[in-house]
Formats: structure tokens, C-alpha cells, sequence
């Protein structure tokens, strides 16, 4: 089948989980305890436990679930996030600002983690068993055992608060300016370091057990010198499992960048949302979640798609 | 001199369970153009050979000795070209080194004489050389030249009178890259495989063209097809740009040995080419590799456990066991006249229409296990004319004064170490009166 | 040689009687058992030494917590033992954020209480919580994953679909979610684990019966008449168990690291609990404060190190076990 034809059957494809991951976003609120309204009685003191009725008019609670759920959506279509109740905003003001610096973030653990991994990873597995490999194992190791806020927490109290070579605080000029992105290499560091260390380890192993195989030695016996083979046949090859590792991973650095921005203050989403659940802020909430699920399908297609360029039986298969 | 010379090779595997003789002082000789078969089980070495020839013997596998010679002129002038200071005269040599000197030589290196000819008779240096049993030349092919200083360790290029050939087990390794694919080319067991499925069949034919031959991208890829039509593949301009999962079994084969000739080699190693086939597929690819390599005049290594596919194919045979050949014999005498036991048991296996027995004949036992092979000659186990001899001494090689070349068994039978004898008979029946012997052969 | 051309037969290579020939004691052919997966991971576990170190880290780490402070069950008094110097929930045992010292390893926390004690219990929810939500979800995965690729066709394509929703979502903040709006405590905290959890043992085992199932003693089995479930679970999941005990080992440390976090962010467990994470929450603020000399960096780094230790350690031993049972062919058995 031709790359277009399959490009095309794997976004179809997404639909459907699209629509389902809003769907169980949905629903998974309405099951939780108390709504807003309770949650207004309970923390504003100015509003009286008999205008829950009325207010819940109001917001449009009363209605079936599956109406509440197709209004919402609707609105999520348009660009209407709805409103968050304790601060009179709009939700969708909020996503435009915020969304932009998780973005970035993320995107930066992302660059981080590939240069890191992918040269790492072939050093290891060309170098199989011998010291260099073995160094960057116990590296890899270490990487993702390590728990993302207190490798945070251990970075800012070096380099921030003690070397004082990076801000502790948001300098507050714009996203691209110097002073951010400079700010941004901590945090960046702390959300890339996990994802750096599993690439890595996959990229080795994936490589190593390709090395093994009859075409490198076929490709060897037509006298190609080994640079070619192993740049050349050996990493396609190998890279095809990396990829499909690299999107699963797209979801841990989503989570991380939740309590990475906690940790520095970055103003992005994730903080937005550790927020929102203390307030209780439904609809921020409902975004939120609703917009990690569309960012991981995105990064599963994208994986796909790289996938089916890299490994032509694929293509046959779908 | 023969093309390809192979003497006394031996390969070891260093693993954890212990150090594995995969190769035990092998020798052979392919001319040009030859079929040469290399016969026997799995397990036997076969493979590792054919990666031995190309050096690409990986740890924790080492070629621990012995000398594999090429000699090919064109590819003699082509290295020397490009490695000028790694050139050895023989003839000088001679010239320069009188029997003094290197009788000199070796006291000074301290090497037993009875290490170079293999034979225990010979232990006096002088005596040998007086007797002219040891060359310069054989120094050379030997290794010990290099321990004895009278060459460079990195000479890897020798001229002796018409003779010219490369020393392949002392060439650096991008000499050797220049003979791969090029001037040695290598047909995998399974082209499923030796395929890598992520590139198309055509790229993977065309990269070793471009890379040997400094063809650019349009001339290779047109040889290319070239090619893939010659080998039997129809439609072969589209083909080209088809991924190996794309093919058929037969078709992959068919590209591999289109991947194999690519280059114009002067031997092909076939490594059990037809084994992963069915039968039909078999016999055509077999007639393909045939009929390419007598018009290329290209000379085949054919590895291969099967007998049948070694009496249509081949000129010569050699049968390997456990690591080591047990018997050479052009291919007529090997089947009509088998001299080494091993052999005889292969033939007595092949179940024939018509055989009154009850029961499948096999050679009772298996391979034996190549790190502790067995003591004195290690088919003893499996054979129904071993004696007490047989347990302690290992036989040699014994050369059969023939008009053929190169006829030889190893079995103590030979060297009449043997009280009893093999007791085994050839007997050949006429198409026409299947269950009358017309003739025999008795081995007593 | 006879010069007759034809068809060849060979007769004198008798083979019977060598079967009744003593077997030649110069070598003797052992015959060796292959090794069970159990054998061979408990023998690689026991000769690595990075498996060494992680397994007694481990236990080390379990046993003490265990053994830090009584516990009673129902007003019977289970484990006596009181290894822990302070009691964790004593405040001003000493001054405030004293430095390690002698009397207290660790140094106290900002309500004076002494850390080395708080992070000896607190070992005690993560690491259980660790094992049982381990255990919870990959049971429910590997059943799920089972029976979706060993009956296949439509019961596959319906269970599969779900599961690439559970995908979908990140499970962190899946996790952070069910949390926040359905309360903190040890089972919620469970809860919300496992149900974010199980998805992966449920592709990973799937996969694997899907390469099983071609295998032809599944076929011989059910050829035999063996019923589906009896198929099911003596030949095919023994098989395909490998990749879900690794993944076991190193989902035991993402759990950890995931309840810490949760502890870190303030939701999970009340403040005061002595949870590494809950912990760190605690101290987070003396970062900001600290500056040069007055940072009182043991408040922050040994509940983090725990944390780190013990994933660590549960992630050499799990990198050992996936060694164990990936080999292949690591040497070359023989010519060939």
C-alpha cells in the first residue's frame, strides 16, 4: 500500500479514540463526588447552601448527562472551554496562554532526550559489553529510577539557588525571550532526563539484537565497511522499535511536566491543572485532561506514520 | 597454483562453556571455474569455513592458524597498487636466504622442524631443507617467515615466479573489504534473512555494484535489473523497486544470487542455497547457479548436508566431520569409490526403492560435541570398523596416488593401522536388472 | 574402482552392534537438563552482582520498615519491634531542621521531628503499595490481555479498542485525577494505581500469546482435545509470562515514584504522613528560603534518595531477570 494510503487509514483511525478519550474525560467527572456547586457552598461563605438549586440552573447542571456532554463538546469544538467559576475566566483563555509553555517545555525534554538517547544507545550496543556499554547502562539506569520532582528539587538547589547560575523565579517576559528559555534548561533537563535514560536503553537493545541478524552479515560479505552497515542497515532497523517506545513515552512526559512546572513554577498547564483540582474547577479540568489525551493520540500517529516510513512491511499490513 | 588455496585452518570459539574447534587443520584447493562441494551434518564446520574464506569470523570466534591463499592476477595488481610496501619476491627471497642462514634462522627462533612439514620424521632442520621438503615459499604460507624475520609482518602480497597470489588471513582488513562481495561473494542459506527488509531488493543489489565496481546511481541500478532478469525474474524493472517481503521464496533466492554475482566474482560460496526450498525451486535454482557460474566461469564453494544436490552440481567434494575433512575425491570416485567410513555411511543412508531392509539405515549417535571431541580419531564412536587403534591415534590424512587430483581419506584403514579392515561393499546395478549386482568392489 | 556406471548401493556397514558397544569413558555425555525459567533466572539473579546489590537493598529496605515501629492488628500486637530511635510522629524531639548528627542520622524536619525515623516508616507505603498495586494490576492485565489474544477475531478487536483508550491518557494524570476527586488514603491511592496500570501487562502478554498461539504444541494440545482454558493456562501463559514479570520488576518502581509524586504534589496522603513523597511536600519550601549556608538540604535529599535507592535496586534486579530470559544465543554452541 502506498505511504499516503496508510497515512490516511491511521488518522481515520484516530478518530474514533479521539472521540472516546473525550467521551470516559467526560464521564470519569460526572462520577466524582460533589460538583462545583458544592464545592462553591463549601469554600465561598457568601453563597447559601439553598441557591444550589438555582445556581445549578444556572450552569446547566440539571440536564442529562449525555446533553451536558454533547453541549460541552460542541463548545470544545468551537474554542469554547467554558468557564472557571472561582476566578470568572474564561477556560479557553487560560488554555491559549498556558498551553503554549507546556508546549515548549515538553518539546525541549522531547530534543533533549533524542540527543541524548540515540547516539548513546549506538555507542552502547556497537560497544556491547565492554565498559563504555556498561557506564552507559548504569547512566540509563539511574535515569529512570530517579523521581522527576526531587531530581528537580536537587537541580534548583544546586544550580539555581546555590551556583545561582539560573533564575528561581519567572522572569515574566516573553515565551521565546532569552531570559525563558534560559530558564527553561532546568526544567527542561529534569522532564528530559527519564525520557532520555528509557530511549536509551530501548536504542541499545533494539540495536544489539539487530546486529545479531543475516543481513549484517550478508551486508558485510558484499564488503560494505561497517560505518555504512551499521549506519546505514542496522539503525533503520533498529529505530523501529525505538519509535514506537518513543510515543509511549510522549505520555510519561506529559505527566512529568505536571510536577516539573509544580516544582519550578513554570506557568504551563500542568500547573494550571494541580490548581483546578484544588478549586474543584470542572470544566479547566475536563480540558485539561481532555487535551493530554489529544496530544498522546497525535504523538501515536505521528509514531505511526514515522513507523510505516522506516519499515515498508508495515504499510502492508494496515 | 589453484585460485583459492586453503591449508591446514584452523578456527576456535572461545565461549563460556569452553573452547569450540569449529575448524581442525582444513585443506583444500578450488581452480578456477571448479564446483567444489564441502559435504557433511550440521554442525560439522561447514559454515564456518565459508566465513573463514571472507574473514568474517567474529569474536568469540578466532582463526587461530593457517593460510588461505588467492590467486587472482588482476586482483593481485589491484592490492598491489594500492598497497605497494606490502609486496613479497619469493624468488629473491631464495636468493637472498641460503640454507645456511636459515637453518641459522631457526635455531634462533627456536622452531622444531617436525612443526612445519606435520610429519614427526622430520626433526633435523638441515636435513630437511637438504631434502628439499621445505621452501621459502612454504615459510611464508606456513606463518613462521614472519617469526623467522624474513618478511614483514604486513607483506601480505607475493610474487613467486609465475605464481601471484594474496595471503588473505595476513592482508589488512579494507584489502580484504575489496575482495568481499567483489572477487568473493557469498549466497546466504536463507534469503528471508540475508535480505534486509527495510530497503528494496534492487538497492540492496545495486550498493555493492556502486560501491565495487564505482558505478554511479543510473548505471547501477540499470546492471542491477540487468541482473534480476538474468537470474529468472520476470518483469524485473519493476521488481527492482519491490521490498524483500515482496518476493517469493524461490524469487528471494534467485535475488541473492543475483546480490552474489553482482560483482563478477571469481568464487562464489554457496552456503546450502537450497535448503529452505521445496524441490521444484531446488532444481531450477540449481540449474540457474549452473548455468551462470560455467558462463561467468565462475568457481563455486557449494555447502551443502544434501548429496544428491552435490552429484548434479559439483566437480569435486570434500566430506567434513566434526571440524575436520575426512575424505577429497572428484565427484564420480567419491560416490563409486568411497574410501573413509563416515562417507560410506552417508551413502548407506539414502534409502532406495526396491532395498529389502526393514528399518532406515542411519550411522547410529550424533555430531559430537566440538569442544571435547573424541580421542583418536573422532568418528570412532559412530564407526562399525573402529578398533582399539582407532580410540588412541588419529589418523592422517593419507594422499591416494591417483591419476585424479587430490584423492585422500583420513582413516587409520590407510596407513594400515588397522587389523580387521573396513568390510564394506560398492556394488553398482544396471538400470536394466535391478536386483542383480553386475559388478563389485570388496574392501577387506 | 569399478568402472560400471549405475545405480549405487552399499552393502557391510553394519551398525547394530555398535549400540551394544560400551560407551567410551574418555567422554562421557551428561545429559543436562534445560533449565526451568525459574532456574535460570534465580541463577543469573544470584550471580550478578548488580542483582546482588539491588536484592539486598531491597530487602533491607522492606525488613526495616517493617520492623521501624509495632504494628497491631485488630488490638493483637503483630510486630513488636521498634527499630526506628524517635517516634515519627513526635514533633520537637529535637530543634528545628537540626543537621544530621549522632542522635538523629537524618536530622529533624521543620517541626523537629527526627527524619531518619519518618523516612524508615515511610518506606512502609511505598513499598507496599509498590508490590500490591504490581500484583492487582498485572493479574486483571495479564487475564484481560489472555483472553483477548487467545480467543481473538472480534472478542480481540472490541477488548483492544478499550485498551488503546486506556492508553490514551497519561497515567499520572489519570492517576492525579481519581485522587483529587475521590479522596487520598492507602486504597484509593491502590485503586487508582491499578487501574491505570494493568493496561500494559495487557498488551504485553497479548502480544505475546499472539506469537505463541502459532506455535505448533498449542495446536498439538488442542489437536489432543484439551479444552480452551486448560490450553489456555498450562501451555500457552507459562510461555508468555516472561515479559510480564519484567515488566513487573520495573512497574514496582514506576508506582513508587508515581505515589511519591502524588505525596509530592499533596494529594494522596494528609500532610504530616510520613510518605517520602508527603515528606519532600513538606520541606519544599526551605529550598526557596535557602540560600548559601542555611539550606537544609537533608530535609530534601534523603527522602528522595530512598525513593531513588529503592527503584533503583528494583530496577537491577529487573534489568537481571530480563537478561536471564532474553537469552538467545549469547555464545556459538558448535561448528555448523
Amino acid at each position: 500500500m502506498s505511504l499516503q494510503k496508510f497515512i490516511l487509514r491511521r488518522i481515520l483511525a484516530s478518530v474514533p479514540v479521539l472521540i472516546g478519550v473525550s467521551i470516559i474525560t467526560f464521564g470519569l467527572m460526572q462520577l466524582a463526588p460533589g460538583d462545583v456547586v458544592d464545592h462553591m457552598i463549601a469554600a465561598n461563605p457568601n453563597v447559601q447552601p439553598g441557591e444550589a438549586a438555582r445556581l445549578r440552573q444556572e450552569y446547566g447542571l440539571h440536564e442529562p448527562i449525555w446533553a451536558q456532554y454533547l453541549d460541552w463538546m460542541q463548545g470544545v469544538l468551537t474554542g469554547d472551554f467554558g468557564e472557571v467559576y472561582s476566578s470568572s475566566r474564561d477556560a479557553s483563555a487560560i488554555v491559549r496562554a498556558r498551553l503554549p509553555e507546556t508546549l515548549l517545555l515538553a518539546a525541549f525534554g522531547w530534543v533533549f532526550a533524542i540527543l541524548i538517547a540515540i547516539p548513546g544507545g549506538i555507542y552502547a550496543a556497537i560497544n556491547k559489553d565492554q565498559l563504555g556499554d556498561d557506564v552507559s547502562r548504569v547512566f540509563a539506569l539511574s535515569g529512570i529510577s530517579i523521581p522527576n520532582f526531587w531530581l528537580g528539587l536537587m537541580l534548583m538547589a544546586l544550580f539555581a539557588v546555590y551556583l545561582d547560575w539560573f533564575p528561581t523565579l519567572d522572569p515574566q517576559t516573553g515565551l521565546l525571550s532569552r531570559e525563558m528559555l534560559w530558564w527553561l534548561i532546568l526544567p527542561g533537563i529534569t522532564i528530559g532526563t527519564a525520557a532520555s535514560a528509557n530511549l536509551m536503553r530501548i536504542m541499545r537493545t533494539s540495536m544489539a539484537e539487530e546486529i545479531n541478524k543475516e543481513y549484517v552479515t550478508a551486508a558485510r560479505a558484499k564488503g560494505l565497511p561497517k560505518r555504512t552497515v551499521y549506519l546505514k542497515h542496522v539503525l533503520r532497523n533498529s529505530l523501529i522499535s525505538v519509535t514506537t517506545v518513543a510515543a509511549f513515552l510522549t505520555a510519561s512526559l506529559v505527566s512529568g511536566s505536571v510536577v516539573v512546572e509544580v516544582v519550578f513554577g513554570w506557568p504551563g498547564l500542568g500547573r494550571e491543572l494541580i490548581q483546578a483540582i484544588q478549586l474543584r474547577e470542572i470544566n479547566l479540568i475536563l480540558i485539561i485532561t481532555l487535551l493530554t489525551g489529544v496530544v498522546i493520540v497525535l504523538a501515536n500517529l505521528l509514531a505511526d506514520i514515522v513507523y510505516g516510513l522506516l519499515d515498508p512491511r508495515i504499510r502492508d499490513e494496515y | 597454483m589453484a585460485l583459492l588455496e586453503v591449508e591446514n585452518l584452523t578456527v576456535k570459539f572461545y565461549t563460556s562453556e569452553g573452547v569450540v574447534t569449529a575448524v581442525d587443520g582444513l585443506s583444500y584447493t578450488i581452480d578456477r571455474g571448479e564446483k567444489f562441494g564441502v559435504v557433511g551434518e550440521s554442525g560439522a564446520g561447514k559454515s564456518v569455513t565459508a566465513l573463514s574464506l571472507l574473514r568474517l569470523i567474529e569474536s568469540p570466534g578466532e582463526i587461530e592458524s593457517g593460510s588461505i591463499r588467492f590467486a587472482d592476477p588482476d586482483t593481485v595488481t589491484r592490492l598491489e597498487e594500492s598497497y605497494p610496501g606490502h609486496v613479497v619476491d619469493v624468488e629473491d627471497l631464495r636468493d637472498e636466504y641460503n640454507r645456511e642462514k636459515l637453518v641459522s634462522r631457526f635455531e634462533e627462533a627456536d622452531i622444531p622442524a617436525t612443526e612445519l612439514t606435520d610429519n614427526p620424521r622430520h626433526d633435523d632442520v638441515e636435513d630437511v631443507l637438504a631434502a628439499g621438503k621445505l621452501d621459502v615459499r612454504d615459510l611464508i604460507d606456513r606463518g613462521h617467515a614472519t617469526d623467522l624475520g624474513l618478511i614483514d609482518e604486513e607483506a601480505f602480497i607475493v610474487y613467486d615466479g609465475d605464481e601471484q597470489y594474496i595471503d588473505l588471513l595476513r592482508a589488512p582488513e579494507e584489502a580484504v573489504r575489496t575482495l568481499r562481495g567483489n572477487n568473493v561473494s557469498m549466497i546466504f542459506q536463507d534469503a528471508q534473512t540475508a535480505l534486509n527488509p527495510v530497503y528494496t531488493v534492487g538497492e540492496q543489489i545495486a550498493e555493492a555494484i556502486r560501491h565495487h565496481l564505482d558505478y554511479d546511481d543510473e548505471e547501477a541500478k540499470q546492471r542491477a535489473i540487468e541482473l534480476l532478469d538474468r537470474v529468472g525474474i520476470p518483469d524485473a524493472e519493476s521488481r527492482y523497486t519491490d521490498y524483500p517481503h515482496e518476493f517469493s521464496g524461490g524469487m528471494q533466492q534467485r535475488a541473492v544470487i543475483a546480490m552474489a554475482l553482482s560483482c563478477d566474482p571469481d568464487v562464489i560460496i554457496a552456503d546450502e542455497p537450497t535448503t529452505a526450498l521445496d524441490v521444484t525451486t531446488e532444481a531450477k535454482i540449481l540449474d540457474l547457479l549452473e548455468e551462470l557460474t560455467d558462463e561467468f566461469d565462475t568457481a563455486v564453494q557449494l555447502i551443502t548436508h544434501d548429496l544428491g544436490v552435490v552429484a548434479e552440481l559439483c566437480d569435486r567434494v570434500m566430506v567434513m566431520y566434526a571440524g575436520q575433512p575426512v575424505e577429497k575425491a572428484p565427484v564420480e570416485e567419491l560416490y563409486y569409490d568411497p574410501k573413509h567410513p563416515y562417507t560410506v555411511g552417508l551413502m548407506s543412508s539414502i534409502p532406495r526403492i526396491g532395498d529389502d531392509r526393514e528399518r532406515l539405515q542411519t550411522i547410529p549417535g550424533a555430531m559430537p560435541d566440538l569442544i571435547e571431541t573424541p580421542s583418536g580419531c573422532s568418528f570412532h564412536p559412530r564407526c562399525p570398523y573402529a578398533e582399539e587403534a582407532c580410540k588412541q591415534k588419529e589418523p592422517r590424512m593419507v594422499e591416494f596416488d591417483s591419476e585424479s587430483v587430490d584423492r585422500s581419506a583420513k582413516c587409520l584403514e590407510y596407513t594400515d593401522d588397522l587389523d580387521e579392515g573396513v568390510g564394506y561393499t560398492v556394488t553398482v546395478e544396471d538400470e536394466r536388472r535391478m536386483n542383480e549386482p553386475v559388478s563389485g568392489d570388496q574392501h577387506e | 574402482m569399478s568402472t560400471e556406471r549405475g545405480r549405487i548401493r552399499i552393502t557391510g556397514f553394519e551398525t547394530d552392534h555398535l549400540e551394544e558397544r560400551e560407551p567410551d569413558t574418555a567422554r562421557e555425555e551428561e545429559y543436562v537438563e534445560p533449565q526451568s525459567m525459574w532456574r535460570r533466572i534465580a541463577n543469573r539473579l544470584v550471580r550478578d552482582r548488580l542483582a546482588l546489590i539491588g536484592i539486598t537493598v531491597v530487602v533491607v529496605m522492606a525488613v526495616t520498615a517493617f520492623l521501624a515501629r509495632p504494628i497491631t492488628v485488630s488490638g493483637v500486637t503483630v510486630q513488636p519491634f521498634s527499630l526506628a530511635p524517635y517516634d515519627p510522629t513526635a514533633t520537637a524531639v529535637g530543634g528545628r531542621h537540626e543537621a544530621p548528627s549522632l542522635s538523629h542520622y537524618m536530622g529533624t524536619d521543620r517541626l523537629g521531628r527526627d527524619l531518619f525515623s519518618r523516612v524508615m516508616v515511610g518506606g512502609r507505603y511505598s513499598i507496599s503499595i509498590g508490590l500490591v498495586v504490581t500484583a492487582l494490576a498485572s493479574t486483571f492485565g495479564v487475564i484481560y490481555g489472555s483472553v483477548s489474544g487467545y480467543f481473538g477475531g472480534w472478542v480481540d478487536s472490541v477488548l483492544m479498542r478499550f485498551l488503546d483508550l486506556v492508553f490514551a491518557f497519561p497515567a499520572l494524570v489519570l492517576a492525579l485525577i481519581l485522587v483529587a476527586l475521590f479522596g487520598g488514603g492507602f486504597w484509593p491511592l491502590v485503586g487508582a494505581f491499578v487501574l491505570v496500570g494493568w493496561a500494559s501487562y495487557a498488551r504485553i502478554i497479548r502480544g505475546e500469546i499472539l506469537k505463541v498461539k502459532q506455535n505448533e504444541y498449542v495446536l498439538a494440545a488442542k489437536a489432543l482435545g484439551a479444552r480452551d482454558q486448560s490450553v489456555l493456562f498450562r501451555h500457552i501463559i507459562p510461555n508468555a509470562i516472561a515479559p510480564v514479570i519484567v515488566q513487573a520488576t520495573l512497574s514496582v518502581g514506576t508506582v513508587v515514584i508515581g505515589v511519591a509524586a502524588l505525596g509530592f504534589l499533596g494529594i494522596g496522603f494528609d500532610p504530616g504522613t510520613p510518605e517520602w513523597g508527603t515528606i519532600l511536600d513538606g520541606e519544599r519550601d526551605t529550598l526557596a528560603t535557602g540560600d548559601g549556608g542555611s539550606w537544609y538540604w537533608w530535609a530534601t535529599v534523603f527522602p528522595g534518595l530512598m525513593i531513588f535507592l529503592f527503584v533503583m535496586s528494583m530496577n537491577m534486579i529487573g534489568d537481571v531477570i530480563n537478561d536471564a530470559l532474553d537469552t538467545q544465543v549469547d555464545d556459538i554452541g558448535g561448528g555448523g
